[in-house]
Parts: C-alpha cells; structure tokens; sequence
C-alpha cells in the first residue's frame, strides 16, 4: 500500500428527483446516477472509470470537481472533506483540482485570447503579479508544445489538437494535485490522439500530478492508466490494476466489454460476447445484480435478488459478482473459465 | 484475390472541389477504386481527407453550391451515374446503392413514425400496394434488422428508440429496398462499445444473408479489422495506400498508414510508448507540391517534397497490394 492517498472517494451517491411536471408535485422517481462508489487515486498515479453511456462516470467526475452535491458520500482530496470546503479553503482546492474536458471546441472561450485562458486558474484563485503570470504562461505553454508567442492569438485560430493543448495548459498552469480528465482524446483525429496521450505521460512524469481519467476507449485506458474502475448503471463492478484487469477479468460485464473492444489485427483472436439488449434505464434499474437481464453468466435467482457486494482486496483486486463469492483471486482456480 | 465476385462499381480518377472563400479545396484529388459484389470495402482517413466526400460524389449527393464534380467516372454496371439525369439518380439512390450515416439522430425525421419512414422509402421507390401491405414489407424489414417486437415498433417515434435502435431502423431503411450497395459513414461513431459490437455483427449477417457489397467509411483501424476485406487509406484527398486488409495490417507500406497502426493503443498488449505523427494534415487549399505527407514523413526527402508518388507494389509481394511512396521505387 501506498501511503496517504491523493483522493479517496467513499460510498459516493448521486440520486437526481425526477419530477412529475406539475409545480410543487411529488418527484416521480429517481434517477441513480451514481451509487455507492468507493476508490482512491494515488499520487502521481491514474485512475481510470470505463463504462458505457449512462453508467455515471461523467457524473462521479462532476461531483469530485464539486460541480455538484453528493446524496450521500464523500470526497477527499489529500484528508480534506471536498464538500464540506468554503472560502479560502475552497479557493485552494480550485487551483489543486483541474479539468480537462472532451471537446476542446466548446470548453474555450472564443473572446479570450490563449494568455488570458491559461491564466485564469492563477488570476481568479490566486493573486499572482502580472509579469509573473506572464512568465508562468510562457512556461506551461511550452510544456505543452505550444510557442510563447501564441499567448496572443484566439482559440480560433488553432487546430484540434493544438486546442487540446492549451486546455491542458490551462489546467496546469496552478500546479493541481489533481486533473480530471474527461474524455481528453475523443474528439480528436486518430494522427492526434497519440500525440495528446504521450503529452499526459510526459506532464504527469514531470509535474507528478495525479489523473482521474474519464474514458469509453479500453486502448486509451489500457496506454494511461495504472488502476482502473468499471462501472455499469453507477455501480463500480470491478475495480483492479491495469495489467491485473486485462490479465484476467472477471466481471461478467467487463468481459463483454472487453471483448466489444475492437480487434487490433484481423487475425487477434477474441472471445466473443455479444451482449443482449441495451444498458437498462437507471430510473429503475433491475433488482439485484443490475446487469442480470444482459449477463450470459447468470447463476440463477440470487442474481436477481441480492445485490453482490464488491468484495476482494481493495490494493489488488475487487469484483462485485455472484460468481465470485471469495472475491475475484480465490475463483481463479476453478478450472472452468474456458 | 482468386474468389472475387463480380465487379459492381468502379469510381474512375474522381475530382470534388470544394468552393470557398479560402479558395478551391480539393477535398477528393483523384481517386480510383473498385467495388465486387459480396465483400466490404473500408476507408479509412482523418477528418478532412476525403472520404466522407468520396462516398457522397458516388451518390451524387454532395453539399450544393460549394461542392463540384469535376472530375472522373462512377461506373455502376458500366453506366456513368455522372451522366445520369437527377431524376434517374433519384431512382436510383436507395434502390441500387443506399447509404447509412452517422448520426441516428438527424437522419430520422423526428415527427413521423419509423413504420411511416419505412414505407416512405419503399413508396419512392415504385412499390404501389396498399399502406397495409407496405407495413407488413416495414415489419419485416425491421425483423431482419432484429428490432425486438417489431409489430409495435412501427408505430413508435424516433425519440421513444435509443441510438443503436434508431441506427438499426437506419439500417432498415437501407435494406429496406434490398440494394446491391450500402454505403456506411461511420454508422457506429456515435454509439457505446457493446452497442458497436452489436451493430457491426448484425451488418455481417445481413451481408452474409442478402450477398451485397459495402463501402465502410471509418476512422477506426479495429473496425476495419473486424468487418473489411480490402482497404483504402486516404490522406488529404487522395489514397496513399490499399490492398488486403490483411497485407496492410501485416506490411503497412505507406509512412502514414505505418504511423496510424502504431498510434492506436491496443487492449491485447501494453505498449510503453505511442508512435505520434507531429505537425497536422495540409490545408485543402494550399497543399504541398509533392506528396501531401512529406511535411510529417519522418522519411522525407527532396524528391518527396517536388513530385507526387505514383503507385508501386508493396514490398510483400501481393500483387494487390500497393502504396504511394517513393520509397518503395527501388524495392519495386
């Protein structure tokens, strides 16, 4: 184990009321965005949530950027309650904690010229002088490709990739603790993504900031990140190491995503498991295992009764599945995984 | 490739332009291509290199006014459909070739049933029967593309589907007047993996049952791995290379096809550094004099950078197989 963690995330819950149209009407229902989510991200490390639309990745995200309010749960960053922060405190806690989102069209500004977008992580949180923003701004943009002189130009005047990029600087310029990216390469073109991939490598080797990574590309997952979280319906299924994940899944579901994932050459054999039908709606989502009308592995009525708990060894490997009643390592010996 | 089938459609040194303010772009600069019956064709490319505009110079339905034809031949049966009036063309889109896009989303008309949408494309196409019958035509249609219950899932609205039921009544819509070509635009671009899996299977199947062939337009090299035979890389308006889906992933010739492969992070290995390909393609409008690549080719010489490549055989030794690059002349 390593030691303090950078953000340690406990039972976080989201439920959002869905109303019944009328004005001072009774909500109709819940929507269980997220569920009772637990994991922590080291320093310096990456954390990455993988799950299909809807699956609450996007909303954990939200609520660790304290965008939002948690129903119930916690979030610390570095011991310190995220929700419960105010003045000074919180003010620290926006510059040690950056985003980086998806689309780096709509995330700029396009009245601000790239100095003043990269700057405002200092000029709103912090008082710094203006020679030394300067100063700063020039740093970071050169960590991330860019040249100095393009301080002046507007976002417009840039490509994706380069738009990417002064996100990213943006984000560094405060020196987080924390990034949170969103799905940081999916709007990008093939060419660029790899360029964007590496750059996140090389920042985080050299300003060791931690990532909590967003992301639906089990390749890009796989390339960044140390630990990964799956979720299904705001539920983290299994959670484990990078190379401990994709050595050996468990989870019934990841192993259909995995197996969903595209083929790298024509000849790479993968087990194939299409899956039935679409991820249910989490307004009411099924009792149980919420993935039990979609999983080939249904063991019987347990599954659509009780919720499995997500047992294992939180530094190794934990899955949240009926097949796996000793937590995912003691299963492993039982011959039938074929 | 000995069981080709028979030639369907051949696109012959195709030329679009693009009119803009920013000046003439050559979104497709000379493309040559060939169709068989029965087998899946893909095309991959980045934003911008002309694929997409490829696809839709065949049918004919390029954005007007900007875009233009000026160029080049689209031979289905042996007929020019350049040649071909708009109102044959009309006939013809759909019934001979018909086209799946990306978005679910827009290309479904939000205030008509799918049931009506159905019968609306077997209606222009000349079947007259009476509405009853036709529905029971979209019913089945629907059941082939596996819509569960499709007797109810007539009379439902787009908004009541989710993305990959509303790509499948895409897809039905495509099938539903049983072309001999369906070209898809990145059909599976905006849904979730598990989803993709599906959608990409049931394509399989449909070829596998009805024999048509398809053009596959996509970014994506695992898809094409998955579903293609053969393969066209584009690049800034032109194919740099093609061949054998398999040739290609096992001797990738073309600097920029060698590049891509290596971009892409694979789930099978890890990988402890992506190959990145700097800079950004060439602006449409002002491209480079010799081959479009040479200001990000690793391999660039002066020669690169004053004449375009032609066409030389792959190093591998398929005869099909083969890449614009002046590197390849002397193995050649």
């Amino acid at each position: 184990m390593t030691g303090e963690a950078l953000l340690e995330v406990r039972d976080l819950t989201r439920y959002f009321p869905i109303g019944g149209g009328m004005p001072f009407g009774r909500t109709a229902g819940l929507v269980k965005a997220v569920d009772g989510v637990s994991f922590t991200v080291q320093p310096g490390k990456t954390l990455a949530l993988v799950g299909e639309s809807g699956c609450g990745k996007t909303t954990t995200a939200k609520l660790i950027l304290r965008l939002d309010t948690p129903t119930a749960g916690e979030v610390r960053l570095e011991g310190e309650d995220v929700h419960a922060l105010a003045g000074p405190a919180l003010r620290r806690f926006r510059t040690r904690v950056q985003a980086v989102f998806q689309d780096p069209w709509s995330s700029l500004n396009p009245r601000m010229r790239v100095r003043d977008l990269v700057a405002e992580p200092l000029v709103v949180n912090q008082r710094v002088d203006r020679r030394e923003v300067d100063r700063k701004v020039a740093k970071v943009l050169e960590d991330v490709g860019l040249r100095p002189e393009q301080a002046r130009n507007f976002p417009h005047e840039f490509s994706g990739g380069q738009r990417q990029r002064i996100a990213i600087a943006s984000a560094l310029i405060s020196n987080p603790r924390l990034i949170v990216l969103d799905e940081p390469v999916s709007a990008l073109d093939v060419s660029i993504r790899s360029q964007i991939m590496n750059l996140f490598k090389d920042l985080q080797a050299e300003y060791g900031v931690g990532y909590l990574l967003v992301a639906h590309d089990l390749g890009t997952t796989r390339y960044m990140a140390d630990e990964i979280a799956v979720m299904y319906l705001g539920k983290v299924v299994e959670i484990a190491p990078t190379e401990t994940l994709f050595a050996a899944p468990r989870h019934p579901y990841t192993r259909a995503l995995f197996s969903a994932a595209l083929p790298i050459h024509p000849d790479s054999s993968h087990e194939e498991i299409v899956l039935q039908g679409e991820v249910p709606s989490p307004i009411d989502p099924p009792s149980g295992c919420s993935f039990h009308p979609r999983c080939p592995e249904k063991i019987g009525r347990i599954c659509e009764q009780t919720t499995p708990p997500l047992l294992g060894d939180r530094a190794r490997h934990c899955v949240a599945c009926h097949l796996y009643p000793q937590g995912p390592d003691a299963a492993a010996e039982e011959p039938d995984r074929a | 490739m000995a069981d080709r089938g028979d030639l369907l459609l051949e696109v012959d040194d195709l030329h679009t332009h693009l009119v803009t303010k920013a000046g003439v772009l050559r979104a497709v600069d000379g493309v040559s291509f060939q169709l068989y019956a029965g087998e899946t064709l893909g095309i991959v490319g980045e934003s911008g290199s002309g694929k997409s505009m490829t696809a839709l110079s065949i049918l004919r339905v390029v954005p007007k006014p900007a875009a233009r034809i000026v160029q080049g031949r689209v031979l289905l049966d042996g007929e020019d459909l350049l040649k071909k009036s708009d109102e044959e063309m009309r006939r013809l889109r759909g019934r001979d070739i018909a086209m799946i896009l990306q978005d679910p989303q827009t290309s479904l008309n939000p205030v008509f049933t799918i049931g009506n949408q159905i019968v609306e494309a077997l209606r222009i196409h000349g079947q007259r029967a009476p509405r009853r019958r036709l529905l029971a035509r979209a019913i089945e249609v629907l059941r082939q593309v596996r819509v569960a219950a499709p007797e109810h899932r007539v009379k439902a609205y787009p908004h009541q589907m989710s993305g990959g039921m509303k790509q499948r009544v895409v897809g039905a819509i495509a099938m539903s007047c049983q072309p001999r070509i369906i070209i898809a635009d990145e059909p599976t671009t905006s849904l979730d993996v598990t989803i993709q899996a599906q959608y990409l299977r049931l394509l399989q199947d449909l070829q596998r049952e009805t024999g048509l062939a398809m053009l596959f337009i996509t970014h994506d090299f695992g898809i094409v791995a998955k579903l293609c035979q053969r393969l066209l890389v584009m690049y800034a308006g032109r194919i740099v290379e093609s061949g054998p889906v398999r040739a290609i992933f096992d001797r990738p010739s073309h600097p920029y096809t060698q590049a891509l492969l290596g971009s892409v992070p694979s789930i099978d290995i890890k990988v402890a550094r992506l190959v990145s390909i700097e800079g950004q393609p060439p602006a449409l409008w002002d491209l480079p004099q010799g081959c479009r690549f040479a200001p990000r080719c690793p391999y660039a010489d002066q020669r690169c950078r004053e004449a375009y490549p032609p066409e030389f055989r792959s190093p591998d030794g398929d005869p099909d197989h083969v890449a614009s690059c002046w590197r390849l002349e002397e193995v050649a």
